[in-house]
């Protein structure tokens, strides 16, 4: 009896262990890139930054960069996988750079960010989807998920090859492109150069 | 059992702990320049009293002539602006009938010395502010007095600037 009640037992903790392990694994979402040692690039294109052209006056209002004049980033990798974008600004531009003035109204400039991606294989504004962004005035963040190469409703492909030393991971490579915009909006602030930094980070799914 | 079972937890979870992903960063400056007003001032108005006279035409010349206008721009420093005048501009006679016609040729330098300015004689031009914000105007022109009523004539310059 107390052999049986061990089995049952057994039985029972094998039941929760499989219980668990069905939880805790997301469909069949396979994170190839965290177990191979794949590269990613991310690079700047153009070599102009997000500027706002002039002439801009102080009290002007806003001054717009549209998605086709954007800032563009591209990334190059494995084209199967997935990337995570993840996008950090101040949600002002600061008179000289200096945050120090993130609270005056006369040396700040709000501004407000676009982004969008391309997966395609192409550097296309027009095949672009938009990535959401939340602009607050003291911060603007964003996040994306996206393969590389577009599935196009498609089952995804076959995983790619194990990182090996015969793996050329060239062959299997892809780009995608970031495109950066967006507005400010000017108040009656004092005249110089006003900057503001976007940090953008890529990382396989 | 549970040692066993903790176990296995344990080793199912070492793999998230273990990730090593590779990770880009870029940093995209973003920027605007805010320009400032701009300011005119008169130094010198244009001189014609008691001038030499070369048949029918006076001539005042902006880059040699010592009668000549001078202005001076001050806005931002180093930022382009686009200047525009209007070339030919009526006189009147504050003394009676008639007027004449007054036309302006303007030079144009970053740095206070006349004779190194340059003839600003397109329509539109674009030019920089020097590092201090400033940029001078040397005025001058003719008048052609062949048929003019006695008189004192007066008549204004307009010049027009706008940051690009």
């Amino acid at each position: 009896m107390i052999l049986i009640f061990k089995h049952i037992k057994k039985a029972f903790i094998a039941l929760l262990l499989i219980g668990f392990s069905v939880n805790s694994s997301h469909s069949q979402d396979i994170e190839f890139g965290q177990y191979g040692t794949y590269t990613i690039e991310l690079e700047d294109i153009g070599l102009e930054d997000l500027v706002f052209q002039g002439p801009i006056n102080s009290g002007s209002g806003i001054h717009e960069v549209e998605l086709i004049d954007s800032k563009v980033l591209s990334i190059i990798g494995v084209k199967y996988l997935d990337v995570d974008v993840d996008i950090t600004a101040d949600g002002k531009l600061y008179l000289d750079g200096d945050p120090s003035y993130d609270t005056d109204p006369e040396r700040s400039i709000p501004f407000t960010l676009d982004a969008a991606f391309a997966n395609n294989g192409e550097n296309n504004v027009s095949a672009s989807k938009p990535i959401g962004i939340a602009n607050t005035p003291s911060m603007i963040s964003g996040t994306a998920r996206f393969p590389i190469l577009s599935r196009r409703q498609q089952p995804p492909g076959p995983p790619p090859t194990p990182p090996t030393g015969d793996f050329d991971q060239s062959l299997v490579n892809e780009t995608a492109y970031l495109y950066f915009y967006g507005q400010i909006d000017v108040g009656n602030v004092v005249a110089g150069s006003y900057r503001g930094t976007i940090t953008v980070t890529v990382e396989y799914r | 059992m549970y040692k066993k079972l903790l176990g296995l937890i344990i080793t199912a979870l070492l793999p998230v702990f273990a990730v090593a992903q590779s990770q880009q960063n870029v940093s995209i400056s973003v920027s605007a320049t805010v320009s400032g007003t701009i300011e005119m001032i008169t130094i010198n108005t244009v001189d014609f009293d008691d001038i030499e006279q070369e048949g029918s035409v006076i001539r005042v010349d902006p880059i040699f002539g010592e009668r000549s206008g001078k202005m001076v721009a001050r806005g931002t420093p180093n930022a382009e602006f686009r200047v525009d005048y209007i070339r030919e501009r009526e006189l009147v006679n504050l003394d009676g009938e008639g007027i004449i016609f007054f036309n302006y040729e303007v030079a144009g330098n970053r740095i206070d010395d006349q004779e190194t300015a340059e003839l600003l004689d397109q329509d539109i031009r674009d030019l920089q502010f020097n590092e201090e914000g400033e940029f001078y105007f040397w005025i001058g022109g003719t008048i052609d007095m062949s048929d003019v009523n006695p008189g004192s004539y007066q008549g204004e310059f307009t010049i027009e600037i706008e940051y690009i």
